[in-house]
């Protein structure tokens, strides 16, 4: 390859990849003035959110009006105003908090009334609504608005009860991009899976409590699922089957194909996030649709799913697929059936990297003990 | 040091009110797609970008009163946005090394080179690899097209160090890209 031929593709590639990810018609967004008090460089939430941020929008006025409303803003010390975000999941107990709702055309007086607030608001939102059933390996995820700064309140705060008791589970955090808005994402859990056909209360009184020095919380929330049957399965890379087991008996056993060496499927215990009856999956080389009875256990794209042409595989036990446990197209449908969101799939000798927290519902890789330290932040 | 302290070389402009000053939502509507692709390229997941794209122009309509060149406007975002973008990768660096456990955002996005040729997956692939500054300067000549001056400015350092930057990066590339053929 000469300097030329690099030189070239160099120049498509940048150019594919910047236009593939922001095409022509993404609309601008509006512009809004968020770190009035952050330096460019300095700590400003990483992931912003625009409706949140639409409030807080600097009418634009002639220039010279507009940097005297900036300093105004910054005489007031500027506690950044927060507009609650109903929409979405969980069950919300009390209203977003006394400083949200400000109309984006009262510059001005936003100004003057952030003065007032003592700490700014951080709006949580959990993942999951009221009433769903779940696997045993479910963690209950919540979202925050703001890079807190400490979790000790909202841990001594949260109880859960199952069947009316009461148990002890703690939540760990960590940086997210699931939400936009929302940088920080925290889940909940018992040291080992929740018990099978229960009912389950989370009760999180957050509402007025530190998130850290100058939060707190604007919002408290309660949650109740239940627990199907206590379904985990395991797929051995040595034998290459997918062992299912219901309530402790063995419900069947299945042939796989997993992640071909190129491509090899993740190792550790993953949850089944999310189920399509068909969907279409891309990756490196591949674009396909009408993938069957598909079960995702990882953001990156790794599913349980029917894969009809890779049978003489599944077959012969030889991992040639994408990272994707391939299944043979009954037992894929019949295993659609049985399982649910939440249920466990274990991967104990796969080839791939480990499974982290972060790559799906990774949870049940992190140690209790490492669990109770709260990650991203102090929960003790 | 915050890009504002380092383009200290900007005409600075003292009584803000008696002169014509830049139109920062104007250069705002003109310029985001551009500087939103050029945040992609730097730190590789599109809504940072746009976070990184909107702190810049914030930034420059804090300091628009004192900028008196529209150039010279662009040119204090183009380097808000690598400035920023250095953050934002330090910051993910500085995540991980703590955390020990992975991040959302070390996966990749869900737009994340999916829809690329191998070949140009490979290349991208290849100069996520290289040190920082060589991808900053890779990007700002064959994305942004600068000129080794103007790039100098942007990064603020010597043209001498851009052309050397410039031909190592290259050259490792080459050398990967044609490691399989």
């Amino acid at each position: 390859m000469t300097e030329n031929d690099a030189e070239r593709i160099l120049r498509e590639a940048l150019a594919a990849r910047a236009t593939s990810a922001v095409g022509d018609g993404r609309p601008v967004p509006p512009f809004g003035v968020r770190s009035v008090l952050e330096p460019a460089g300095g700590r400003g939430s990483q992931r912003g959110h625009r409706a949140q941020r639409a409030p807080r929008r600097v009418a634009w006025l002639a220039p010279a009006a507009a940097a005297v409303l900036v300093a105004a803003v910054v005489v007031a010390t500027s506690v950044v105003l927060h507009r609650g975000s109903t929409g979405g999941s969980g069950s919300v107990a009390a209203p977003a908090g006394p400083s949200s709702g400000s109309s984006a055309s009262h510059s001005a007086s936003v100004s003057s009334s952030a003065s007032t607030a003592a700490t700014t608001p951080v709006h949580i939102q959990l993942k999951f609504s009221d009433g769903s059933q779940f696997g045993v390996g479910i963690p209950v995820i919540a979202y925050f608005s703001k890079k807190i700064t400490n979790g000790a309140a909202l841990q001594s705060a949260t109880t859960a009860t199952v069947n009316g008791q009461t148990v002890a589970g703690a939540w760990y955090f960590e940086t997210s991009a699931a939400q936009k808005g929302y940088p920080v994402e925290a889940h909940f859990r018992l040291q080992n899976y929740w018990p099978a056909h229960a009912s389950i209360h989370i009760d999180i009184p957050a509402k007025g409590l530190s998130a850290g020095t100058g939060l707190s919380y604007d919002d408290s929330l309660t949650l109740s699922f239940t627990t199907g049957a206590a379904n985990i399965a395991t797929v051995d890379n040595t034998t290459h089957q997918l062992t299912l087991v219901s309530d402790g008996q063995q419900e069947g056993v299945y042939p796989v194909s997993l992640g071909a060496n190129d491509t090899p499927t993740a190792r550790g215990t993953k949850v089944i996030m999310e189920k399509g009856v068909s969907i279409c999956m891309k990756g490196p080389g591949y674009n396909e649709c009408g993938i069957k009875y598909t079960q995702r256990l990882t953001y990156g794209g790794e599913y349980l799913h029917s894969a009809p042409w890779n049978v003489a595989h599944i077959k012969t036990g030889v991992n040639s697929s994408n990272g994707c446990t391939n299944l043979l197209p009954a037992d894929a449908k019949k295993l659609y059936g049985l399982l649910e969101i939440g249920d466990v799939v274990k991967f104990p000798n796969a080839d791939g990297p480990a499974m982290t927290m972060g790559a799906g519902y990774g949870d049940w890789n992190v140690p209790w003990s490492l669990w109770l330290t709260g990650g991203l932040v102090p929960t003790h | 040091m915050t890009a504002g302290q380092r383009r200290d070389g900007l005409e600075l402009m003292m009584e803000s009110s008696a002169v014509q000053s830049v139109d920062v939502p104007a250069l705002y509507q003109q310029h985001w797609r551009a500087m939103v692709r050029l945040a992609v390229l730097l730190v590789d997941d599109v809504p940072s970008a746009e976070d990184v794209v909107q702190d810049a122009f914030v930034s420059l309509h804090n300091r628009a009163h004192l900028l008196r060149d529209p150039n010279a406007a662009m040119g204090y975002v183009r380097t808000s946005v690598v400035n920023l973008s250095r953050s934002v990768i330090r910051r993910r660096q500085t995540a991980r090394k703590h955390l020990r456990v992975a991040e959302p955002e070390a996966t990749p996005a869900a737009d994340h080179d999916v829809l690329l040729r191998e070949e140009h997956r490979t290349a991208l692939a290849a100069v996520r690899q290289l040190p920082r500054r060589q991808q900053e300067v890779l990007v700002l000549r064959y994305w942004s097209g600068l000129s080794e001056r103007e790039i100098a400015e942007t990064l603020e350092i010597s043209p001498g160090s851009v052309k050397s930057s410039a031909s190592r990066g290259l050259a490792s590339l080459q050398r990967i890209l044609g490691g399989g053929s």
